[in-house]
């Protein structure tokens, strides 16, 4: 069992250090840090220093953080890092890896979790490589912000990245190369999401649609100024039903996680 | 031990590649001869767990490979270079082969970092272990292949056209070396280039078309061609009959010089001349198709 998880923790290190080794990665890290760091920029020549103490300002800050930042990060998050990510299998039968590593006695399942660790490894630290330098700067040119509102968005990125790259892993598992990869994303985490749509309110929909609105609309929720004042509807509020919403898509995504994996696993175990 | 029993193969479309094939393989250097195409590296690949044969039974070193349990426990003590190697560009030698012995079940960082050490060592990659692979050539790139399959000390090795693309000194170094260790351990050599055989191996098998045509030692494969091959001088422009198998032509001043197989004219004044491995792998093959 030792043997497993040092064989998944190579496979997940090997996986991080090549993809961000290759361009991808690091250019759209670079860019999203880019497009984080023009708002705070543009708003630290707007106020002086006298205004950067007042209250108003934080709150301002805050909501300024959350929207100019952390919507364009997610956005990257559930629609562009699938693309980088699909290759993780098939590159290794691109490359002519793969006849390699099977000739060792390294388990399915252990690749399987070992490629799909390196993804989750290799998005967080992109995505701390962005929050965490933008969030500094913010703090220091344009004024403190309240750190709680960070608590809804990690609550909806977290999960969206386990599941979404995951997901992205894994239904690429079966191609050849990376360039028969690509449709099957555009299928899954372009079409489909148009297909199934998006619901205002927080319905099914939100469960099955591989980009999530449940995590996204409860984050920007958070961004109103009062969530619990807004419209009632049968007695409960929309930021409760919201939270409903968020719990559904977490545990359906992970459903579909689970249900692809083991497709996917058994797959592979036959094709062996 | 590996024994191969009523081995068949058969690809989508109907392609036999392997028919009957039954062999005991023991300790020491087995080599395995056959043109392009005969069936060398499917059989190899069975060997090495990576394929499944339509029919027939294969153990290795006791382990059924039919079982899953059985795939998996023999694929702990296998090295294996495949024909055509991928490599991860973007990692340095070292810390591919890192990663090899990892999945190899070398969890030890320190018996690990020896293995690695010892494997770079003996394909003198030491140097520039710390280089990534995209800017190996060919011949280094096959030699990274090589240390991976050393990694584990393992009992049996595959080795897969090990040979190609390296130069001439690596090439007897590389021979040396897998005869070296053959003394303790089960090497498989899958090549057409007859020379490695022949400087390597005492035990080989001849493949055609998914078939064993031949099984025996080198000496053996010699005696086939004993008494059919020649060297017969021609005037420049002139060919030999068409029902002798050309083995190489030199051109001398006014005339061409010619290694035949089979019965020349007398008219050439053939001389008689010994058999080479090459000859009898030659000799074997034509006979075969005539």
């Amino acid at each position: 069992m030792i043997t497993e998880w040092v064989q998944a923790a190579a496979i997940a290190r090997n996986e991080f250090r090549m993809q961000w080794r290759r361009r991808a990665l690091l250019v759209i890290t670079l860019a999203m840090l880019l497009v984080a760091v023009a708002p705070v920029l543009m708003l630290k020549n707007e106020l002086d220093e006298d205004q950067k103490l007042s209250e108003k300002v934080e709150n301002l800050s805050s909501r300024g953080l959350m929207s100019f930042v952390f919507i364009p990060v997610g956005a990257v998050l559930a629609m562009v890092l699938p693309f980088i990510m699909a290759d993780a299998i098939p590159k290794d039968k691109q490359l002519g890896v793969r006849e390699l590593l099977d000739s060792t006695p390294l388990t399915t399942g252990t690749y399987l979790l070992g490629k799909m660790l390196g993804s989750w490894l290799s998005v967080l630290v992109s995505l701390l490589a962005v929050i965490l330098p933008v969030g500094a700067a913010w703090w220091w040119l344009i004024g403190k912000f309240d750190v709680t509102y960070v608590e809804p968005w990690l609550i909806g990125m977290i999960p969206m990245m386990v599941i979404n790259m995951g997901l992205a892993v894994l239904i690429t598992a079966g191609q050849p190369d990376s360039r028969r990869a690509i449709p099957i994303i555009v299928a899954f985490f372009v079409l489909l999401p148009a297909v199934i749509g998006f619901s205002p309110n927080g319905d099914w929909r939100d469960a099955f649609n591989p980009l999530r609105p449940g995590l996204f609309f409860h984050y920007t929720d958070t961004l109103r100024p009062n969530p619990a004042q807004m419209s009632v509807e049968a007695g409960t509020s929309s930021a409760q039903i919201r939270l409903l919403s968020v719990e559904l898509t977490i545990i359906s995504g992970l459903a579909q996680l689970g249900l692809v994996w083991l497709v996917v696993w058994r797959w592979m175990q036959r094709a062996k | 031990m590996i024994e191969i029993q009523n081995l068949d193969k058969t690809y989508k479309g109907n392609v036999q590649a392997l028919r009957d094939v039954n062999l005991t393989i023991g300790t020491n250097m087995f080599g395995l001869l056959g043109a392009n195409g005969a069936g060398k590296t499917t059989l190899m690949r069975i060997i090495a767990g990576l394929l499944r044969p339509t029919h027939g039974h294969i153990q290795v070193f006791g382990h059924d490979l039919s079982t899953a349990k059985g795939k998996q426990a023999a694929k702990a003590f296998l090295g294996y270079l495949p024909q055509e190697l991928g490599l991860y560009p973007a990692l340095t030698a070292r810390e591919f082969l890192d990663y090899v012995a990892i999945l190899k079940a070398i969890t030890n960082r320190e018996m690990r970092r020896h293995q690695i050490e010892s494997a770079l060592e003996k394909v003198r990659l030491t140097d520039v272990a710390d280089r990534r692979l995209k800017t190996y050539s060919g011949g280094m790139r096959r030699r990274v292949g090589i240390a991976q399959a050393l990694l584990g000390d393992p009992k049996l090795l595959i080795v897969d056209e090990p040979t190609a693309g390296l130069d001439p000194e690596e090439r007897v170094r590389l021979r040396n070396l897998l005869s070296d260790m053959a003394q303790t351990r089960t090497i498989i050599l899958s090549t057409h280039i007859v020379e490695d055989i022949s400087q390597s191996c005492n035990d080989l098998a001849v493949l055609d078309e998914g078939r064993v045509l031949f099984r025996g030692s080198p000496k053996d494969l010699i005696t086939q061609a004993r008494g059919q091959v020649w060297h017969i001088t021609v005037a420049n422009g002139e060919r030999p009959d068409n029902g002798l198998l050309t083995v190489s032509t030199l051109q001398l001043q006014d005339s061409v010089q010619y290694r035949v197989l089979g019965q020349p004219n007398s008219r050439y004044n053939p001389i008689p001349t010994e058999p080479s491995l090459e000859d009898g792998y030659l000799w074997l093959m034509h006979s075969a198709r005539v």
